[in-house]
């Protein structure tokens, strides 16, 4: 899988970075790296609509950036078609990831609910989809999770993919990068609604860094590895209710299906 | 990515449709349509394939503190105005006054979207189409300087958002009642000296610009509307609505004057003010209140006058250019200002909610106009919430101007859709719009 030993030092590794349904912040987030230059060098962008009017629909890349989730019929035609023309899809942010925002409803309304409560009656030729993530249409080889994605992750990512490796995804919770950012805990002191024991690590505990509660924007941490007996037990201490845990939990984390089970973790329940 | 093609109608008459699959450089996902019979233009759309997102569905019934965390997720590119729009509306509708420190450093965090966002669209999205790249990479090869320039502005207006706001895109520090953390002396002063330092980068996209003219085939009279800025200098923050023809309004009565319809074309709506087409953004803040623009940004407006013409809409490429200088140097001001008296310890005023309430806001985005409107029961929770953004509203009149163009140069005899295509995108490129904010919410009345 080498991207530069197939080219023996004579081609460029070639890049898609595509958009379904989304506010273009990854995109943005990728375009505004500090060494984008350097990589704009090192690779050939075959499609960035947002930066290139030389880009391609659908081009034959070794590595598809998606952004976004899939609301569209055309975002599930578009994303078909990458998923064909690329070596290696990496779906990039939290919309793509995990549905983003847009599927925060998820199980509480369906698409024409949520239609007509926009759009009332009036008719759009194009038809909408409720948001999933793009992982449940085509196979996903490498996630770059947040809201938006870390610069150092990004970059990460993209030097060991030239070598033909990845990053190994995190799997504990933000809460350990907190400790090491040596933040006082908002949840023990000030009984904040902080998701950081059940949400995915990388951001080094961002917001809490800023005193601001983690709404999980990277999504629920996986297998099973959230800090449950040390600190999330805490929100029930603190008479965090299952529900309100359950509603923020969801802003990122609808698709997850693991979020039930952590939650009955957390508050117990009638098995 | 243009393509002609001719097919006969029912009347023998033969339209030859333009048609833009994806235009490029520009945040969200659109299309232009153009149907002609070699004369004159029939149809002239913009068809945006943006994905419905419904924020305003999604967060009924959710915790309003979240729900203000969840809607700056609109948009990328003016995150930060689409925070503290939404979070405005939230404190009036639960009746929450923010200190004069608050509101200062919003500002300042506010100019910092516009610093960033106007040099992406000025240097990454529009400067190739007039230096013939199709992109800014390509066009940093013979032309280091400039893209420098817009980098390092790209930079303060990322480094401003990211002290302030906790990161540039998706600042989760701006809350309801304040902050959670404020930035120290230390780094408002370090801040102080970068933007003192960026005198010529902040002319290099005015000085770019003015070699080439503005296209006549879209000179049109027109309507704009802006928001007068609350001290009567230049800015984004406001409560009343100047238009051009001399009526206002104050923001609260926006759902009477501007109203949004559903169009089959597209997932986002349109905007009309008492049923005409209007134009917003950084030209129609120049056309009203250019007057309030100081220093060096007031000199080069009024050298560059004729550059900023009220009639064609590619003069908001220069009235952000002029922007860029002017917020510079007030985000310099605002610096002083705060540190002169800054209460390090004022960081946020935690909201109490006792009873229910609607709030409205509205401010200037980069790209012109957003509204919010919020309501919120009195267990905190969204009942219902409106959005206008700028690309909804100036949709209309981006589509009259593509049909003049096309037009336009349908009569000089220039038929290919080749050469007509990209012509098409550079004109929406001057509006500066945002697909992905234009897509979303509102609600239907």
């Amino acid at each position: 899988m080498t991207v530069i030993d197939g080219c023996d030092g004579e081609c460029r590794p070639r890049v898609g970075v595509y958009a379904l349904t989304s506010c273009y912040g990854c995109q943005l987030k990728l375009a505004t790296v500090k060494k984008i230059i350097e990589i704009a060098n090192t690779v050939s962008f075959e499609s960035f609509y947002m930066l290139s009017s030389a880009s391609k629909p659908v081009a034959d890349v070794d590595v598809a950036f998606v952004e976004g989730s899939v609301s569209t019929e055309k975002d599930l035609e578009e994303l078909f078609e990458i998923r064909k023309h690329s070596r290696i899809l990496v779906a990039l942010g939290a919309c793509s990831v995990n549905g983003g925002v847009q599927s925060w409803s998820e199980g509480e309304m369906n698409h024409d609910e949520l239609y007509s409560k926009v759009y009332g009656t009036a008719k759009i030729r194009m038809k909408g989809l409720q948001a999933t993530p793009i992982s449940k249409h085509v196979e996903v080889d490498y996630s770059l999770p947040g809201c938006p994605p870390e610069e150092d992750e990004i970059m990460y990512f993209i030097s060991a993919f030239l070598f033909g490796t990845f990053p190994e995804p995190k799997d504990y919770p933000v809460c350990s990068e907190c400790r090491l950012a040596g933040n006082p805990c908002i949840l023990i002191e000030r009984g904040e609604p902080c998701l950081g024991p059940v949400t995915t690590a990388g951001c080094k505990a961002r917001c809490i860094t800023f005193n601001v509660p983690c709404i999980g924007c990277r999504g629920p941490v996986p297998h099973d590895t959230a800090w449950f007996d040390s600190l999330a037990m805490t929100f029930k201490n603190k008479g965090i209710s299952e529900d309100q845990v359950r509603e923020r939990f969801r802003i990122f984390g609808s698709h997850n299906p693991d979020l039930e089970s952590m939650l009955k973790k957390i508050y117990g329940g009638s098995e | 990515m243009s393509k002609t093609t001719k097919r006969k109608s029912t009347k023998e008459k033969i339209t030859r449709p333009i048609s833009i699959d994806h235009i490029a450089r520009i945040e969200g996902k659109a299309g232009i349509e153009v149907r002609h019979d070699g004369k004159t233009v029939e149809v002239a759309q913009v068809n945006i394939f943006e994905g419905p997102r419904y924020f305003e569905a999604i967060t009924l019934g959710k915790s309003v503190e979240e729900a203000t965390a969840v809607f700056p997720r609109v948009c990328s590119f003016c995150a930060a105005a689409h925070k503290i729009t939404g979070i405005q509306a939230a404190e009036r509708a639960i009746g929450l006054q923010p200190t004069k420190q608050t509101v200062k450093l919003r500002e300042l965090l506010y100019i910092g979207d516009y610093l960033e966002s106007h040099a992406l669209h000025l240097f990454l999205l529009a400067l190739p189409d007039f230096l013939d790249y199709p992109d800014a990479f390509s066009m940093a090869k013979d032309y280091p300087e400039i893209l420098s320039a817009g980098i390092a502005l790209k930079d303060i207006g990322a480094d401003i958002q990211t002290i302030i706001g906790s990161r540039y895109i998706h600042q989760e520090n701006a809350m309801m009642g304040g902050f959670g953390k404020l930035p120290t002396k230390k780094k408002l002063e370090s801040l102080e000296i970068r933007l003192k330092g960026l005198r010529n980068e902040g002319e290099q996209a005015l000085e770019t610009l003015v070699s080439y003219r503005n296209w006549p085939e879209v000179d049109a009279k027109r309507l704009h509307l802006a928001i007068e800025p609350f001290d009567s200098s230049y800015t984004m923050l406001g409560d009343v609505v100047h238009a051009s023809d001399g009526t206002k309004f104050n923001v609260d009565a926006y759902k009477m004057r501007i109203s949004e319809d559903v169009v089959e074309h597209s997932f986002a709506k349109h905007g009309h003010f008492n049923g005409q087409p209007f134009m917003t953004g950084a030209l129609s803040r120049y056309v009203l209140f250019g007057d309030g623009l100081t220093d060096r940004a007031k000199e080069l407006a009024d050298v560059y006058v004729e550059y900023l013409d009220a009639n064609n809409p590619m003069s908001n490429n220069f009235a952000q250019a002029i922007e860029v200088v002017y917020y510079l140097q007030r985000a310099e001001n605002i610096i002083r200002t705060l540190l002169s008296s800054y209460k390090p310890n004022q960081k946020r005023i935690k909201p109490n909610i006792t009873k229910a309430g609607t709030g409205v806001s509205m401010t200037e985005a980069p790209r012109g106009m957003l509204a919010y409107t919020i309501s919120v029961d009195k267990n905190g929770k969204v009942k219902g919430a409106d959005i206008i953004t700028p690309t909804a509203m100036f949709l209309p009149i981006l589509e009259a101007d593509l049909k003049r163009m096309s037009e336009g140069l349908l009569q000089q005899g220039i038929k290919d859709a080749k050469i007509i295509g990209p012509k098409l995108e550079t004109v929406v490129r001057s509006y500066d719009p945002c697909v992905s904010c234009s897509v979303h919410i509102s609600k239907v009345k």
